[in-house]
């Protein structure tokens, strides 16, 4: 990206920025909640785009990393009364270690066995927070009343918003690097990554502790601001499949992508409640997410670069000299 | 002492063996050809000099063993590998291709560029247009040129010329004998296109089934019978 190019995306970052400042103003709390949610997805389909949208390894267990921060924030609050500045640090650090272990299947696995793989890390700690000292975890009712960051709608806003704005601009950046070309290398033909003489090992590292980190920042504060945790609640393939659709609908590899792919589904999944109150509504948004992925299968992300090139405001990427 | 020493070398695919003892020394500053019919071991060779396969016997260059070096390392002791139809990255433009070779001569990068692009002059035009969308002769040379930006001293090329028009074939010929000749870069070729080799090589291996069978110049190896038989049809 060229100096032009990268001031138009700085400044549609700073639109973005301050439109979604504004938006306490005009909506209601109802809709801000909304929002909230919309955030905080946005965070994990981001964190999930790190490792599978750039580099290849899909990950099926995101959630078991999001878990990992979830219960450890939890824990060390709930029983031990540690105050939050430090609990979520330590969940953020707890998330990381668990991305090592992400890491160790990827030295010698891709693809479906990658995939299955961390699932199985996901279904684990989905079993082990249920059986394995119930006292501690709260077993399968979880654990609640636990402590807020800030309360209420507007500030709860505000901090996932502008946590996931800090989340969404450092990671856009980390990408534009030659870091991120080389993981995006990497999903492209590992082999050929080797050949150039690049630490491919190293760089997958880089990535799962990036994505893990992210993951436990957005994992500790989600459940602050939900107030608990609950094993049903984040080890659901539900929960996993949101993730998953926010980041493919979005565009993947692109973490401007699952942003607008989380806020895509997030406003569509509410402005279907009214209509279809039951989970039913799944069905539409399944459908929404394969005609888009058959048809635009760069997301949404895709589809609006598209326009904006065909418009001028940006100049065609990749396109014959 | 040979750039390149490969001693005794065993190279193995789980249990099935690949090469079987083979010994190769290749002199700095010469083009040296392995020309050899499909699965002869050609690629397995120059996997296995990055180490990239499992392996038994020992390569040495400049000097230093490569056992127990990752690949990585590998290209930054000076051995840039362009395979088998390039291994591109399909979604990225040829400059974005050229600078993930880069990784290992972050100094040299300009200098390497322009090197490539005087080398390949349709590349510079072609600067951002997406590897996929090329020509297989552009691919070669993006591939030749990614291998240049990690500034070798010695170039592994693998089949250069499969599936190209003679026409590009010359192209890649002259651009490797520049390489040659002019800055003194010491290469080995795989090649099937056997014509291609003996012009380009003053030495030649023949690998068959994993075995070198034949070794010497070019002249030397035409007055082979089995050369003249197997790869002439005479």
């Amino acid at each position: 990206m060229d100096r032009t190019g990268l001031g138009k995306a700085l400044a549609c970052w700073a639109v973005f920025g301050i439109v979604m400042c504004l938006l306490p103003f005009v909506v209601t709390t109802g809709t801000l909640r909304v929002f909230i949610f919309a955030n905080f997805l946005a965070m994990f389909a981001m964190s999930w785009d790190i490792i599978s949208g750039r580099t290849g390894y899909i990950s099926f267990g995101h959630p078991f990393l999001i878990g990992v921060a979830g219960y450890t924030t939890a824990m060390l609050t709930y029983h031990l009364d540690v105050p939050l500045f430090l609990s979520i640090p330590a969940a953020v650090l707890a998330a990381m270690v668990a991305g090592t272990l992400f890491f160790v299947p990827a030295l010698r696995t891709r693809g479906t066995y990658f995939a299955l793989v961390t699932l199985a890390f996901m279904e684990l700690l989905y079993g082990l927070t249920q059986v394995v000292q119930p006292k501690i975890t709260g077993g399968t009712r979880g654990l609640s009343g636990l402590p807020s960051v800030v309360s209420g709608a507007v500030p709860n806003y505000y901090l996932s918003f502008l946590v996931m704005f800090a989340i969404g601009i450092v990671l856009w950046l980390i990408v534009r690097t030659r870091i991120g070309t080389a993981l995006s290398a990497i999903r492209m033909d590992e082999d050929a990554v080797k050949s150039t003489g690049l630490n491919t090992t190293k760089l997958k590292l880089f990535a799962f502790m990036v994505s893990a980190a992210v993951a436990g920042i957005a994992g500790a504060l989600y459940v602050h601001y939900l107030g608990s945790i609950a094993p049903r609640g984040i080890f659901e393939i539900n929960f996993l499949f949101t993730i998953l659709v926010a980041a493919l609908l979005g565009g993947p590899g692109t973490i401007i992508g699952p942003i607008i792919g989380a806020f895509f589904l997030t406003c569509l999944l509410e402005f279907l409640r009214p209509y279809i109150p039951g989970t039913e509504r799944y069905l539409i948004y399944g459908l929404v997410a394969l005609v888009l992925y058959y048809y635009a299968p760069k997301g949404l992300y895709g589809i609006i670069t598209w326009v904006l090139e065909r418009v001028g405001v940006i100049k065609p990427e990749g396109a014959k000299a | 002492m040979a750039l390149l020493e490969i001693e005794k070398l065993d190279v193995f695919y789980g249990k099935a063996q690949s090469l079987h003892g083979v010994d190769l020394n290749v002199e700095a500053g010469k083009i040296v050809g392995i020309i050899g019919p499909n699965g002869a071991g050609k690629s397995t060779l120059l996997d296995t000099v990055l180490g990239l396969t499992t392996r038994k016997g020992s390569v040495r260059f400049d000097g230093r063993d490569l056992a127990k070096i990752a690949p990585a390392k590998v290209v930054s002791l000076g051995i840039g590998y362009a395979p088998e139809r390039g291994n591109l990255f399909p979604f990225m433009g040829v400059r974005e291709n050229l600078l993930v070779g880069a990784y290992n001569a972050r100094d040299k990068i300009d200098e390497n560029l322009r090197m490539v692009f005087d080398l390949f002059p349709v590349l510079e035009a072609r600067q951002s247009q997406e590897t996929h969308t090329q020509s297989g002769g552009e691919r070669q040379m993006v591939s030749l040129g990614r291998a240049l930006m990690t500034s070798p001293k010695l170039l592994l090329v693998d089949e250069p010329t499969i599936g190209l028009a003679p026409k590009v074939c010359l192209d890649i010929a002259a651009a490797l004998k520049k390489l040659n000749e002019k800055m003194g870069l010491t290469i080995v070729i795989t090649e099937q296109n056997v014509n291609f080799a003996m012009s380009l090589a003053q030495e030649i291996h023949l690998l068959e089934t994993g075995r070198i069978r034949l070794s010497g110049t070019p002249d030397e190896l035409m007055k082979e019978t089995h050369i003249k038989e197997t790869y002439f049809g005479a």
